[in-house]
């Protein structure tokens, strides 16, 4: 693009992502260096990505409320979802089986209490001081759940949910020949109708760890035997070649060594095939690490960084992009991949165990093929992640209620109500129209849940306007609110002001490298659009009256900020600013802030 | 729309990609651009304005940042309401004059509050060759 005669680049669209260590002089066209909290949409949209919501809080019992201090487990269960917490003080693991749009808890028989606080259904294991990771496996209305650190302490679980009382008991084997036993598996997972876990040898002296050996049920997840396993890996009871996770994705099962990837694929027991690695350098962070993407596609955290394979291709690194992003990661084994299935967007998080930052050090678009990130904020501590999609998609709970129109001006209006229907899942849309005959305007269809107003804004001066407002869920909306009384106001002929102001002397270097001071004034626009009057004075011994200080700029509309220079050396004291709103043909918005703002320099 | 964290240190479920808010520390869109050398490697040039270009749904509140040879330069901020006249997106142009000459320019904008669905379409930036040198 070019305008009179001045050459304009354009530096984007940056539709090739995030590289975060690049030759500056090489080609760059289209990249950043980098960005935080991103997501791309649509044909190489960059957007600010989506925020979150809590939905369930899980707690010890009904009568002390006491909260859990970790949740080390999420996953889908049948038309449920399984939940499994940890409570320090107690030093004891918990099993919740909540619904699937996370509304609330089930007991054993499966009556349904609604949330937000929700009861355990069982207690998995005592004496537990430390929240380790916990993984579930899925077999026919029956969850196998392993404690990830077992040390013979831990045994691995098994939720029976097909009868009319749930029942927890625990996992047996007869994996030597000795009849049934206690199973310490260090993970579990379904792949092919067979439940599989590593980990565990049997109770035979000696045997309570074999880190490479992965054991495989009859079908159906029946029984367990001795001789139905795999050691995966190149040695036997070797710690260096232990089974970091393993993982299903597409028609595969990865299993994740620590410096090794081995699949496993096949049509069944008897056809299965692990014979060949397919990488001997690069392995599985922790159990944690990695995740199933769009198309079956295996995206995995190695202690190289990031990786990526599909079937029994070689595997494929992405850290190239991200060089910086990931260098001090203390613990590969606590990073947590997650799927944000709405953005494509898989997501390593990382906990510093030190200083508790919470990061996202990477994140990788699988449709767009791009990195964005690194170094999102996901804003507080993560443990793990589940996909839970619902079974069935409700319509809003009900429609809003209690419509209020309040801060109107020449050309917008604050129309606020009580949301009917608070599920993250739920938008709101909110449409307008001058009173009477006039056709409705959408004028958002995308409020998020959580946010109960809407600013209307390019209306017109001293005009009558009424507003409806109706919750959307899926492709289901809710009956409308409005028009009534609460909905309909009138635009007035006087300008609304600016808002939020603040000042202040700041110093900022010219063209030579010296440094300039300037009142730096920034505000917040009402939606008014209109020009805004600055004025800023002083050193001033007295605030002076409003209205009284001199104007010296007209900023444009849009524009939230001005630097009022003072030159190198500024004389000492207190300066005041204030401003308003102005438009040609309409009353000019009262002065802002009510008294003129002072900033003192030094 | 179906994701959801399990908290480290507390006993919450989250629920992900709902809303502009997130449960914790805020959080802002924050991108930097790599270094823009009009003038060539070894040149120099008057950086004249950047301009940010932005689609929003329900308002706006950004900084956008100048970077001259490695030094950050003052912010201009942008604000302003939902889109007008009906329309439920808008794309705005926001233009932060520089009027500094120097070898190379990188942009960093930011968010400052998100309102609601925000992105930024393209970063422009006009500079007059002084002295070119590749």
């Amino acid at each position: 693009m070019t305008v009179a005669g001045y050459p304009t680049r354009s530096l984007g669209p940056f539709v090739r992502g995030v590289v975060d260590a690049a030759n500056p002089l090489g080609p760059l066209d289209g990249l950043l260096r980098y960005a935080r909290n991103a997501a791309f949409s649509g044909v190489g949209r960059l957007q600010a990505r989506p925020g979150t919501q809590a939905t369930l809080q899980l707690v010890v019992d009904s009568v002390s409320h006491f909260p859990m201090t970790s949740v080390c487990a999420l996953t889908s269960f049948g038309d449920r979802c399984l939940a499994v917490g940890h409570i320090a003080s107690q030093q004891k693991f918990f099993l919740y089986w909540l619904d699937d749009l996370l509304t609330g808890w089930y007991d054993v028989t499966g009556a349904f209490t609604p949330g937000p606080l929700c009861l355990p259904v069982a207690t998995l294991w005592t004496v537990a001081p430390n929240p380790d990771k916990v993984l579930i496996a899925e077999g026919l209305n029956v969850a196998y759940i392993a404690h990830n650190n077992p040390a013979g302490v831990f045994a691995t679980q098994k939720f029976d949910a097909s009868g009319a009382v749930a029942v927890l008991s625990g996992l047996t084997a007869d994996l030597r020949g000795a009849g049934l036993e206690t199973t310490f598996f260090h993970g579990v997972v379904s792949f092919e109708n067979h439940l599989w876990g590593w980990g565990y040898g049997s109770h035979a002296a000696g045997d309570t760890e074999r880190p490479e050996l992965l054991r495989f049920s009859t079908p159906f997840f029946g029984a367990l035997s001795a001789v139905d396993n795999f050691a995966v890996g190149h040695r036997v009871r070797s710690r260096r070649d232990t089974i970091t996770g393993a993982i299903v994705a597409g028609d595969t099962l990865y299993v994740g060594l620590n410096y090794a990837l081995w699949p496993i694929t096949g049509f069944g027991r008897n056809s299965w095939d692990k014979s060949r690695p397919l990488d001997n350098s690069e392995g599985l962070a922790g159990p944690y690490a990695g995740v199933e993407a769009r198309g079956g596609w295996f995206y995995y955290w190695s202690h190289r960084g990031p990786l990526r394979v599909f079937g029994r291709n070689a595997p494929e690194p992405l850290w190239q992009y991200i060089e910086n992003a990931w260098q001090g990661t203390l613990t590969d084994g606590d990073i947590i991949a997650a799927y944000d299935h709405h953005n494509d967007l898989v997501l390593w998080i990382y906990q510093n165990a030190t200083n508790g930052a919470v990061r996202a050090i990477a994140g990788f678009d699988v449709v767009r093929n791009v990195i964005v990130g690194p170094d999102g904020d996901i804003g507080l501590g993560v443990r793990c992640w589940g996909f839970i999609p619902p079974a069935t998609i409700p319509a809003p709970a009900g429609p809003p209620t209690v419509p209020v129109t309040s801060t109107v001006g020449a050309h917008v209006a604050t129309a606020a109500w009580t949301p009917g229907d608070t599920n993250p899942t739920t938008v709101t849309q909110i449409e307008i129209r001058v009173q009477g005959t006039a056709p409705w305007i959408i004028a958002s269809a995308s409020i998020p849940s959580g946010q109960n107003f809407f600013v209307l804004t390019g209306l017109l001066p001293d005009t009558a306007y009424e507003w409806r407002v109706a919750h959307k869920r899926g492709l289901q909306f809710s009956a409308y609110l409005g028009p009534v009384a609460g909905t309909q106001f009138a635009t007035g002929h006087t300008l609304l002001p600016p808002v939020g102001i603040t000042a202040r002397v700041v110093g900022y270097p010219n063209a030579s490298g010296f440094l300039v001071y300037y009142v730096e004034l920034f505000w917040v626009n009402t939606g008014e659009a209109t020009d805004v009057v600055v004025s800023v004075e002083g050193p001033d011994g007295a605030p002076p009256a409003s209205g009284t200080v001199t104007v010296v700029k007209t900023v444009a509309p849009g524009i939230s900020t001005y630097l009022h220079p003072l030159g190198a050396a500024p004389a000492a004291g207190t300066y005041y600013a204030e401003m308003r709103a102005v438009q040609a043909g309409l009353t000019s918005s009262p002065y802002a802030p009510v008294a003129p703002i002072g900033a003192t320099y030094p | 729309m179906y994701d959801y964290f399990g908290e480290a240190a507390g006993n919450r479920i989250i629920h992900m990609g709902a809303g502009v808010a997130q449960v914790g520390d805020p959080y802002n869109l924050q991108v930097r651009t790599w270094p823009y050398r009009p003038a060539g490697a070894q040149g120099q040039a008057t950086f004249r304005n950047l301009v940010a270009v932005l689609r929003h749904v329900n308002g706006y509140n950004i900084r956008v940042t100048p970077v001259v040879d490695d030094v950050a330069r003052s912010p201009t901020t942008f604000s302003g309401g939902p889109p007008s006249g009906g329309a439920t997106e808008q794309v705005v142009r926001c233009l932060a004059w520089i009027q500094l000459p120097g070898n190379r320019i990188e942009a960093i904008v930011e968010t400052l509050t998100l309102l609601g669905e925000t992105e930024l379409i393209d970063i422009l930036c006009s500079a007059v060759p002084i002295r070119v040198a590749e």
